[in-house]
């Protein structure tokens, strides 16, 4: 049996649906990331596991125990905000021992339990200073190490990188990494940014709408997105228009793109639409077998280590990544080129 | 380039400026202190032709300690017996304390819970917390005492029961100001996500409120707590129905100043060092300890 076990929630806000049938079942110890935009739910839903929601349907099933009525202060998770949350009149080391206070921890071993959190998030010194004498970053690892000093049976985080600069971010998201991998703990983490949760999980749940719309681990789901929306959400992807030639290819612009995909349902001449990841299109006529499309540069993005090249073919943008190195001649904006893309690369959307 | 007449023009400018904001603020010193020095200025006149604290004196006497404290054996009792100044201030600090303890048990959760929970019923409650304000404060007393001086309550009954009904009145009357310096305080202070963060924690709403929330509004409850007080040891309208002997602070004052000359003077400057005493020890604690801030960002 999972650990965690969410058999179909639903949520409703008057008469708004938050949530709806969401259902998943978290092994012990696995890092699972709710992935959506926006008003897609994720945060309502990681809102009723931790209690401060209550499901109107469904039930939470937390090691065996139905958790689904029972009061936030009495499930035993550890949660972590954006906002960080930590509170302003208690030092850091009070910050850390509160939770073990609430559980009646005898004075000396809440000690050593905080001290052990202060190394575990690398700031040792650290025990006496206030949340106001404190970065954004460093206030985040106490307030990781306030919610896992109580051992909680599942740790939730929402969000808790958002509101931190870049460098920084990359930091801790690695530092939340290795610390859930030490400590072994189930951890749920929502977030809207998807190099985040393709990172840091071991799978991921894409939401959209209140609804689920594919979990799987991150290499499938940015491989092989279930849905439409899984697939736009997930990494940058292209489509491309054109009409069904045969039972294995497609016709874009006047000419023929053979896909791995059969199309044997499908009439010739219907309206097609196929699907591309950037990093899949090289410039250049490529290796042979691969489909080779002529296009029309329309703008080049430099981002360091890759040059972005949005393209147009037949009324379909598409874009096209090139790895960057001295010896790469970027084209100019208005240049025919050709590129090329293996078969498999290219999905059937619609 | 500047000429030099322009440019001493742009210098005469600010420097005009600066003295048109000195002379509002010298007019408006002067608005309230000349006052106080006048009153400060007779209440050493008391004695003829002479300067002297006579009037501070006779309203401050100092008590004989072996006579204002007597302890009985049987049945153990101890009794102070004060000057009126004194008993009466002590009354008065007696009332104004029972008020905060009071008034900040009841406002700071009420605010609290209606910020956290139900946000729609903000308006009613600033509907609410002005009413005090709208209602003379003659009216009210009547009010008060024609509800809980009859039947059923019969507060006024008891020693008791009218004491009470003195911390209730007044705890309706600075009702407006403790409501509004929580509320302020509670706006600058991120109180679903501290609340949410104790409550994953394990702590339950008592911990929340006394452990979280209360230590982060200490500057506003501390602020209602001097205008509480203030108010409290002033107030004459209540406690002139309630207690009419003179037990407490306001009807003391009124007294003094319906029989004495020079007295109320002395007693008007004891009353505003007082108060200003106060406010000094409002700000001491405000700024000792930690500094409270909003927690992260908002």
């Amino acid at each position: 049996m999972a650990f965690l076990e969410l058999n179909a929630l639903r949520k409703t806000f008057g008469n708004t649906v938050a949530v709806e049938h969401f259902d998943l079942s978290v092994q012990r110890g696995e890092f699972v990331s709710f992935l959506g935009p926006s008003g897609c739910g994720k945060t309502t839903t990681l809102r009723m596991i931790a209690g401060f929601e209550e499901p109107t349907e469904g039930r939470i099933v937390i090691d065996g125990e139905d958790v689904t009525n029972t009061p936030p202060n009495k499930r035993k998770l550890g949660m972590v905000f954006q906002s960080y949350a930590l509170f302003p009149n208690m030092t850091v080391a009070d910050n850390i021992a509160f939770g073990l206070r609430m559980l009646k921890t005898p004075h000396d071993q809440t000690q050593k339990r905080v001290q052990e959190m202060l190394m575990l998030i690398q700031m040792p010194d650290y025990g006496k200073r206030y949340s106001y004498q404190l970065s954004g970053g460093q206030q985040q690892r106490v307030a990781l190490a306030r919610a896992l000093a109580i051992q909680p049976r599942v740790l939730l985080l929402d969000e808790p990188l958002s509101a931190l600069d870049a460098k920084i971010r990359d930091e801790l998201r690695n530092e939340i990494r290795r610390i859930q991998q030490a400590l072994g703990i189930t951890t749920i983490y929502v977030t809207h940014d998807q190099e985040e949760a393709l990172s840091l999980s071991d799978r991921i749940v894409v939401m959209n709408k209140g609804k689920v719309e594919q979990i799987g681990e991150p290499f499938e789901i940015y491989n092989r997105p279930a849905t439409e929306f899984a697939a736009k959400f997930v990494g940058t992807l292209s489509t491309l228009r054109g009409t069904v030639g045969g039972e294995d290819h497609v016709v874009v612009n006047g000419q023929p793109i053979r896909l791995a995909q059969s199309l044997h349902d499908r009439r010739v001449g219907d309206a097609i639409s196929i699907s591309l990841r950037p990093e899949t299109i090289a410039l250049g006529n490529g290796e042979v077998g691969a489909n080779t499309l002529k296009a029309t540069v329309q703008a080049i993005t430099f981002l360091g280590a890759i040059v972005r090249v949005q393209l147009s073919a037949n009324g379909s943008s598409f874009v096209a990544d090139s790895l960057n190195s001295p010896s790469f001649a970027p084209p100019r904006v208005g240049d025919e080129v050709t590129v090329s893309f293996s078969p498999e690369a290219a999905r059937v959307v619609s | 380039m500047a000429t030099p007449s322009a440019s001493s023009s742009s210098r005469r400018k600010p420097s005009l400026t600066r003295i048109f904001a000195w002379a509002i603020f010298i007019v408006c010193a002067a608005y309230l202190i000349v006052p106080l020095l006048t009153q400060f200025d007779y209440s050493l006149r008391a004695k003829r032709d002479q300067v002297g604290f006579t009037a501070y004196t006779n309203v401050l006497a100092i008590p004989d300690p072996a006579k204002a404290v007597t302890v009985e054996t049987s049945p153990p009792k101890v009794a102070l017996s004060l000057p009126k100044f004194y008993s009466s201030l002590l009354f008065s600090c007696l009332m104004a304390v029972l008020t905060i303890v009071v008034n900040t048990a009841i406002i700071v959760p009420t605010a609290y819970w209606v910020q956290y929970r139900l946000p729609r019923f903000k308006p009613a409650m600033e509907f609410f917390t002005v009413l005090p304000f709208a209602i003379p404060g003659i009216v009210l007393t009547f009010g008060l005492l024609r509800t809980y001086s009859g039947p059923p309550f019969n507060l006024t009954n008891t020693e008791l029961g009218t004491v009470v009904m003195l911390v209730g009145a007044y705890s309706i009357l600075v009702m407006p100001y403790t409501y509004r310096a929580v509320d302020t305080g509670l706006r600058a202070i991120d109180i679903r996500t501290l609340t949410e963060a104790a409550r994953s924690l394990g702590a339950g709403w008592p911990v929340v409120i006394l452990r979280v929330i209360l230590p982060n509004l200490r500057v506003a409850v501390l602020s209602a707590a001097l205008l509480t007080f203030a108010i409290a040891i002033g107030e004459f309208t209540f406690v002139n129905f309630l207690f009419p002997d003179e037990r407490a602070f306001g009807s003391y004052l009124a007294a003094i100043g319906r029989n004495k000359i020079f007295e109320p003077a002395a007693l008007t400057i004891i009353s505003f060092l007082m108060v200003w005493a106060a406010v000094l020890l409002i700000q001491r604690l405000g700024r000792g300890g930690n500094q409270t801030q909003v927690t992260g960002i908002r």
